[in-house]
């Protein structure tokens, strides 16, 4: 089966080159690969934990495993986009799941901030951004609101299949299947679009 | 990818890319992953896919003295690299020539619980389908590298078709302060040792998939929380198939 895309774009050529390079000790190529991330990370971290100051200690954590574990990363496992964007969502998730532990989980959404004029990345690197967030959203578009809500929940809210079905109220099976069609459907258009 | 049933694997990677999978259903796929590299790629396909989601997150840049904060909180750049592992295996064949240390009654007898331990953690479901297996349980004495430690003892008893065993530690001194004592499985398959985690007491462990039934184990002491490859001494081993 054949790579369906790459998933940072232009620059997810010398991204997995630039670990290898953090593994050796490279703090230029670890500067680079916060310039590059860190914007799409941060925004994640804010969208599952609604919170700044938790984000900020977050992409802290992940960033400086980035740092600790590099030599672990294996290209041929997945981008190093994709491997850094587990590393934050697990580490979110865990987060999200002791607040609702403790019961202290607010029950807001993300807040819709604005993007903010402070960003550090280049021009180049945002217009990269901005087009890969058009096409991400392009294909959202393009799935049913049910399969798009289904996939928010688990992918920024962290929620189990027997979670996302207790709050919808729908069965267990009617959730798997919305899942699986709009992952697939995601993976067909964003691959024809690499295409 | 397997012709029995490509569309469940086809669902399960998707449902796996958004971690909608239970445990069960997971190691079922990642199975079938370890055995099939296009089921691999079809995993990986999916958690490309999965991981673009980040970009539908409104976009907002990082506070500026965040970098620089990050930045002061990396360690020295001196890093050891890969000769480390060499240093790893240099043991190997050591381990072998020294081979498996010969079970005495008490071992017997300890071995005997750890059996019982490592079966215990089954389903009940897992026993049933297991009961022929159990005899393919791979029992390791590891053998002391350091007369330091020639009093202690270390025995796993690993089950091959689960990847999972269990570690007990006898009259192991405490580790250093700042230090812990770390087990790795040793896998001839493997690029380099895989971190089965810290051990500071007996207890149950379980790693990836290997490709051989009697991988080796050993435990090296490494900084507080262990290491994702070896860098301190290695103070116990059993080679591969011993």
């Amino acid at each position: 089966m054949e790579k369906a895309f790459q998933s940072t774009g232009k620059a997810g050529d010398d991204d997995e080159r630039l670990i290898l390079k953090v593994a050796q000790g490279d703090r230029a190529a670890f500067i680079t690969l916060y310039d590059r991330f860190s914007t799409p990370l941060y925004s994640l971290a804010i969208k599952m934990l609604a919170n700044e100051t938790e984000a900020q200690d977050l992409l802290q954590e992940v960033f400086l495993s980035v740092w600790n574990k590099a030599e672990t990363y294996r290209a041929q496992r997945g981008s190093a986009f994709s491997w850094v964007v587990a590393q934050l969502r697990n580490r979110a998730i865990d987060r999200i799941r002791s607040r609702r532990r403790r019961g202290e989980l607010l029950e807001a959404n993300a807040p819709e901030l604005e993007p903010t004029s402070s960003a550090t990345t280049s021009s180049a690197e945002n217009c990269d951004l901005g087009e890969r967030a058009r096409e991400v959203r392009s294909a959202l578009g393009q799935l049913s609101d049910e399969q798009r809500q289904v996939l928010r929940l688990a992918y920024f809210d962290g929620l189990t299949q027997s979670e996302i079905a207790d709050r919808l109220e729908e069965p267990l099976g009617t959730i798997k299947a919305r899942a699986q069609r709009g992952m697939a459907r995601m993976r067909t258009i964003l691959k024809v679009l690499h295409e | 990818m397997s012709s029995e049933t490509p569309s469940r694997l086809d669902d399960l990677a998707a449902l796996h890319a958004v971690d909608l999978l239970d445990h069960e259903a997971r190691q079922e796929l990642l199975d079938a992953a370890q055995r099939d590299p296009a089921v691999e790629a079809l995993v990986r396909d999916y958690a490309e896919t999965a991981s673009l989601l980040a970009y539908e997150a409104p976009p907002i840049a990082p506070p500026p003295g965040l970098r620089q904060k990050i930045l002061r909180q990396l360690p020295a750049p001196a890093r050891a690299g890969k000769s480390n592992i060499i240093a790893f295996t240099q043991w190997v064949p050591y381990a072998i020539a020294a081979g498996l240390m010969a079970l005495g009654i008490s071992q017997s007898l300890q071995i005997d619980g750890l059996k019982s331990q490592l079966i215990s953690t089954r389903t009940e479901a897992d026993r049933l389908r297991d009961s022929n297996a159990l005899a393919g349980l791979r029992l390791a004495t590891l053998e002391a590298k350091d007369a330091a430690y020639a009093a202690s003892k270390i025995l796993v008893a690993w089950d091959p078709y689960r990847h999972r065993g269990v570690v007990s530690l006898q009259n192991l001194p405490a580790a250093p302060t700042g230090k812990d004592y770390q087990l790795w499985v040793l896998d001839p398959g493997a690029e380099a040792p895989v971190s089965a985690g810290v051990v500071t007491d007996s207890r149950s462990f379980a790693v990836k998939p290997v490709s051989t039934p009697q991988p080796g184990f050993a435990v090296s002491l490494e900084p507080a929380g262990g290491r994702p490859e070896p860098t301190g001494p290695i103070l116990f081993a059993v080679a591969p198939g011993l």
